[in-house]
């Protein structure tokens, strides 16, 4: 029986495709499609087959929804997409990987996975640097690109895949606008001052409390004491961030906050649900957290009680001058094409990936058709209820995008007046942000011999925090660590894979 | 019962011509067996080459037979660790409090259901029992934080209430393994009850009503009776548990983990899962996973023939 | 079983039933929770608030997850995976350790070593999938139920169950010119009736909440097992490998309210077979079951 049922269903899959085809076939003529897609010129044979692996980051889409269907018109393709959720991408690409049948398209979130770099090396995608040459032939990946992304795609100086752009601009150090003003607190420009103000809150409002932190502490901190700033040792080597004077400053910082009671007891303990709920119920004074969910937190805190919550995005100054802002890379992982693919099937690949970097597209996977997915109120677009529920993080996952300097501050539930404000607050965030340098290039060195200190090292900076070892204590360890010949090494080898990085 | 041919014949004919009289004497059992023995061969050894992988530097895009050889190089990585000994205790340890709490307690859970005679009252508690099983680490996890942190937690409200001083359930050191415990305790425990309960259903319900013609009290029936109906039950599910003495729920575990209890949370899987799975590198978690089998395998063996000499049926 | 009815409670029952109602009390009390903020309007739904009954009944979260692009698909096929599923682990596991049973087997010893050996050895993920996908049964729901068909686990405490049958019962059948299948099925099988009421609790619910295995051997999203479309729902920032995979800050935060909802679900083959199965687990049902 199971048989007959197969054998049934891949005639009707047959029969639909034939029907397919035939009614692609008729609808060529008028079909417009992109501009641009015009252009590359191969546009003859009608939609482009893509069958792609991807991360699932909300509900599962329909592909034949009406988003999913102007998409494949927009772009004349016709989507196969493999969808898998997001916390377990990583575990099916490895079997993928194992069983050596690639998708032609791969999507992840995570270029310096390991398996993957290696598999890129043992030659399982396309290099496309040739194909790419000097992106005369594509002008949207020349143009719409964030900075370096191609860069931060390239194995060994050749580029393997085209990006997934997302807006540098994205996490920020949030503290609760209303409170300040309503204890007449000036908004704080320096650490010092963010210290007393914590203070001066948590003072008024007994049970509070002051900083948030979960896990690692927040990059804008880390940006603020310098923790980003290329650090090099005695041989040249560039010493992971962890690992500088500056974070042991930077700790040193916490233990204060944690001593005067201005960080959660249990700090430690947290995950991050818990403290965003901390931070939503008005029971936290500061977290640091993606600015595109200020108006929805907002919102939550009205609904808790506090009909004035309002969030403001800091931007203080660390106690060297630096700024404590920091970026993403603008490259949420990559697009990498499998080397089974026929040559000619890459190019038309590449030209389908040129598209979706076109800025049109872009406006349309982040807002959908107008008058289905979002309507234009006061010069800005706004999702209606199917928008909602059809353009999400998911409907994004299918092409490269335009950069968007601003995409992760604007919030699709807020009024124009509030995203323009909020742009306003962060206008400077992308010119004088940071980014981690570790996150720019990785080695296998490093990832190696990192992992079998690093429960150790999680335990020693906590300790620290809350009290249970000197500060001195720490440094004394940290700079044994920075000893260590394995880190040495990998030291040596970042730098000299952050230098290529920064010449190419 | 033992046939006297099978022990050594002189003559190997007279040997294989009884052996095969019994094999064929014994078909329809091999005929009934026919589907298990075919999942076996296929699903269960059909993918054992896999432990091989122990000795390699798997790397998944390569294969099996590219990749290089590894030699007993991931063993000694591991026993290398600096944290070896102490991956070592807090897994036993862990274990030992499950062997103490998490096994027992449906045992006795079970006999107090048996002993309720109002079959509704049994019935709906029967049920509610069951019900924690059903909740995901992370639900428990998040509930645990809602009793016992620091911050927010219900007790540490009413302690403070009473005027006391908030206690730091989740981040100390001390109080780690017990949380482990009870948790593992209130997750499972009603779900373990189930084995036990059918068990106790194979009671003949005439050797009761004798027991108490004979004046025996409850305790005595639960002593006399209902207990050693169910001995070869709680035997064989003991020699089962000690099979995973190396096994910590790692997902709870890791829940729960945080840096301040590092030393005493590590364990053999939250190594696996780490190593393995997030940096992907399968020969490692192979390997940790056939020396927890090597050691289960030991215990399994070891415990079935003291069991055996106790007079009980094992395993096997 | 009358027997017993007509006696008066004792302070023995006294205590036990306390302690009993102690108990369930503790373990229900979470749920009242779940089911609380499973029914809760997610408009007036607060976090770290507890919840014991709705402050505004809503069916917002079960009506979102009813409504999800493939649920019916979803639900169709997992109900397909669980009653083939656990009606093939019944067929498979009761027959197999009936043979165990037989210690004088020609061959038991190496097949008993054998099972006891993948009790404590699994091959792993990755060869595990290699043998789907040469099968041929990736993308097929017989992945799901042939690669669990029975397990050592199960098998051995079956196989125990089997053995502590009164063998009088059996040897008498046997005498009376019963076949070894005739024994089987006429004496073994109606005389296990609380282990087989077990077992279909047990791998009902396994199936029913079967995850990974769905997961890595079905590429087509539209095959999607319940709990795989569940957990896309309430992707949790919580979770280890989702924070690892750096994939919490593009997630999308779920709301509490079908999280709960979800819960809920996965408790619903319970609530629906347990019912059957409970007289099952009465005292002295398997006599009964023999005699009548």
């Amino acid at each position: 029986m199971g048989k007959m049922k197969i054998s049934r269903r891949k005639w009707v899959a047959a029969l639909c495709g034939a029907a397919m085809t035939l009614s692609v076939l008729t609808a060529c003529g008028p079909q417009g499609g992109g501009s641009q897609a015009a252009q590359s010129g191969q546009e003859a044979e009608g939609p482009v087959n893509i069958q792609m692996f991807a991360g699932l980051f909300s509900e599962l889409p329909d592909m034949n929804d009406e988003y999913w269907s102007g998409w494949q018109e927009m772009t004349n393709s016709k989507l196969d997409i493999e969808w898998v959720p997001s916390g377990d991408l990583n575990t099916k690409l490895d079997l993928l990987l194992a069983s050596g049948q690639l998708p032609e398209v791969v999507s992840t979130t995570d270029f310096t996975r390991p398996t993957l770099i290696s598999a890129i090396k043992n030659g399982a995608f396309w290099d496309l640097t040739p194909f790419l040459g000097d992106l005369s032939e594509y002008p949207n990946l020349k143009e719409n690109l964030a900075e370096d992304a191609l860069k931060y795609l390239s194995v060994d100086g050749k580029i393997y895949a085209l990006p997934r752009s997302r807006s540098r601009v994205d996490g920020g150090l949030k503290i609760r606008e209303d409170w300040l003003k309503e204890l007449n607190i000036d908004v704080p420009a320096t650490m010092e001052e963010y210290k007393d103000a914590l203070a001066a809150i948590f003072k008024a409002k007994p049970g509070t409390v002051g900083h948030l932190f979960v896990d690692n502490p927040t990059a804008a901190m880390q940006a603020g004491f310098g923790v980003y700033n290329p650090t090099y040792d005695d041989a040249g080597g560039l010493v992971n961030p962890r690992l500088t004077p500056q974070y042991v400053e930077m700790v040193g910082f916490f233990r204060e906050l944690y001593a005067e009671g201005l960080m959660s007891k249990e700090y430690a303990v947290m995950k991050e649900t818990q403290a965003e709920e901390l931070f939503k119920t008005n029971r936290a004074a500061s977290y640091g957290r993606p600015i595109w969910w200020d108006d929805e937190w907002e919102k939550a805190m009205r609904k808790s009680g506090e009909e004035d919550a309002k969030i403001l995005n800091l931007h203080l100054k660390g106690p060297n001058g630096d700024d404590a802002v920091a970026l993403e890379t603008g490259v949420s992982g990559g697009f990498y094409i499998s080397k089974k693919v026929p040559e000619e099937k890459v190019k038309q690949l590449l030209a389908y990936f040129e598209q979706t970097a076109s800025q049109e597209l872009t406006d349309y996977a982040y807002y959908g058709k107008q008058g289905v997915h979002h309507t234009v109120e006061d010069g800005q677009k706004v999702l209606t209820e199917q928008g909602v529920k059809e353009v999400n993080t998911t409907s994004k996952g299918a092409g490269v995008l335009a950069y968007a300097k601003w995409g992760k501050v604007i919030s699709a539930s807020a009024s124009k007046t509030f995203n323009d404000a909020k742009i306003a607050e962060v206008e400077a965030f992308d010119e004088i942000g940071k980014i981690d340098p570790y996150r720019v290039v990785t080695v296998e060195s490093w990832i190696n011999a990192w992992p079998q200190y690093d429960t150790e090292y999680k335990s020693m900076m906590t300790k620290a925090i809350v009290g249970q070892i000197s500060l001195e204590d720490f440094d004394a360890y940290v700079a044994g660590l920075r000893e260590q010949p394995a880190l040495k090494q990998a030291f040596l080898d970042m730098a000299a894979a952050y230098k290529q990085f920064q010449e190419s | 019962m033992e046939q006297p041919v099978t022990v050594s014949s002189p003559g190997g004919q007279a040997h294989s011509v009884s052996l095969w009289s019994r094999i064929v004497k014994h078909r329809t059992i091999y005929l009934l067996m026919l589907p298990g023995l075919l999942f076996f061969i296929v699903f269960k050894f059909g993918p054992l080459w896999g432990l091989l992988l122990a000795f390699k530097d798997y790397n998944p895009y390569l294969g099996f037979a590219a990749s290089e050889w590894a030699g007993f190089d991931h063993f000694t990585a591991l026993f290398a660790d600096p944290n070896f000994y102490v991956m070592l205790r807090n897994t036993l340890a862990i274990n030992l409090l499950g062997l103490v709490f998490n096994f027992p307690v449906p045992i006795v859970l079970a006999l107090m259901l048996n002993e309720i005679r109002h079959e509704t009252f049994k019935r709906i508690n029967q049920s509610i029992v069951y019900m924690p099983h059903f909740l995901s680490w992370v639900v428990v996890a998040s509930m645990t934080y809602f009793i016992l942190s620091a911050d927010v937690g219900i007790i540490n409200k009413i302690i403070v209430s009473w005027g006391g001083e908030s206690v730091s359930f989740l981040s100390q050191v001390n109080y780690f393994w017990a949380m482990i415990t009870a948790q593992s305790v209130w997750k499972e425990a009603g779900w373990g009850t189930i084995i036990f309960l059918a068990a106790m259903a194979g009671v003949d319900p005439q050797r009761y009503e004798a027991a108490v013609v004979d004046g025996a009290n409850r305790w005595k029936q639960i002593w006399h009776i209902t207990l050693p109906a169910i001995r070869p039950t709680i035997v064989i599910l003991l020699v089962l548990r000690l099979g995973n003495m190396f096994d910590v729920g790692f997902e709870q575990v890791l829940l729960m983990m945080n840096p301040l209890v590092m030393s005493v949370a590590e364990v053999f899987d939250t190594y696996a899962y780490t190593r393995g799975i997030l940096q992907g590198n399968v020969s490692v978690g192979v390997a940790v996973g056939m020396f927890k089998g090597i050691i289960g395998l030991l215990l399994i063996v070891t415990a079935n023939r003291i069991v055996k000499k106790m007079g009980q049926e094992g395993i096997y | 079983m009358s027997f017993v009815k007509s006696k008066k409670p004792t302070a023995f029952d006294w205590v036990n039933y306390s302690l009993i109602l102690l108990i369930s009390l503790v373990c229900i009390f979470p749920f009242l929770y779940v089911f609380s903020v499973s029914f809760t309007d997610p408009e007036v739904y607060v976090p770290l608030k507890f919840y014991l009954f709705p402050e505004k009944w809503s069916l917002d979260a079960y009506q979102y997850i009813l409504s999800t692009n493939s649920f019916l698909n979803a639900f169709k096929s997992t109900v397909f995976i669980t009653v083939v599923g656990t009606a093939l682990n019944l067929i498979v596991s009761f027959t197999f350790a009936y043979g165990l049973t037989k210690r004088t087997l020609p061959g038991y010893k190496l097949i008993m070593g054998f099972v006891i050996f993948t009790l404590v050895f699994s091959a792993g993920i990755v060869p595990n999938y290699l043998l789907i996908r040469e099968l041929g049964l990736i993308n097929s729901y017989w992945s799901l139920i042939l690669s669990s068909l029975t397990n050592a686990w199960s098998l051995i405490i079956i196989k125990s169950f089997l053995e502590s049958l009164p063998s009088e019962l059996e040897d008498a059948a046997q005498i009376d010119g019963c076949s070894d299948l005739g024994v089987f099925w006429r004496i073994v099988i109606p005389l296990s009736m609380p282990a087989i009421a077990t077992f279909t609790l047990f791998f009902a619910v396994a199936h029913w909440n079967t995850y990974f295995n769905a997961l890595i051997y079905l590429t087509d999203s539209n095959k999607w097992t319940l709990q795989v479309l569940v957990k896309t729902l309430v992707i949790d920032s919580n979770s280890s490998a989702a924070a690892a995979a750096g994939a919490s800050d593009e997630a999308v935060m779920p709301q509490e309210t079908i999280r709960m909802a979800s819960i809920v679900l996965s408790m619903l083959p319970i609530l629906v077979v347990y019912p059957f199965l409970q007289k099952h687990f009465a005292k002295g049902v398997m006599l009964g079951s023999v005699k009548g």
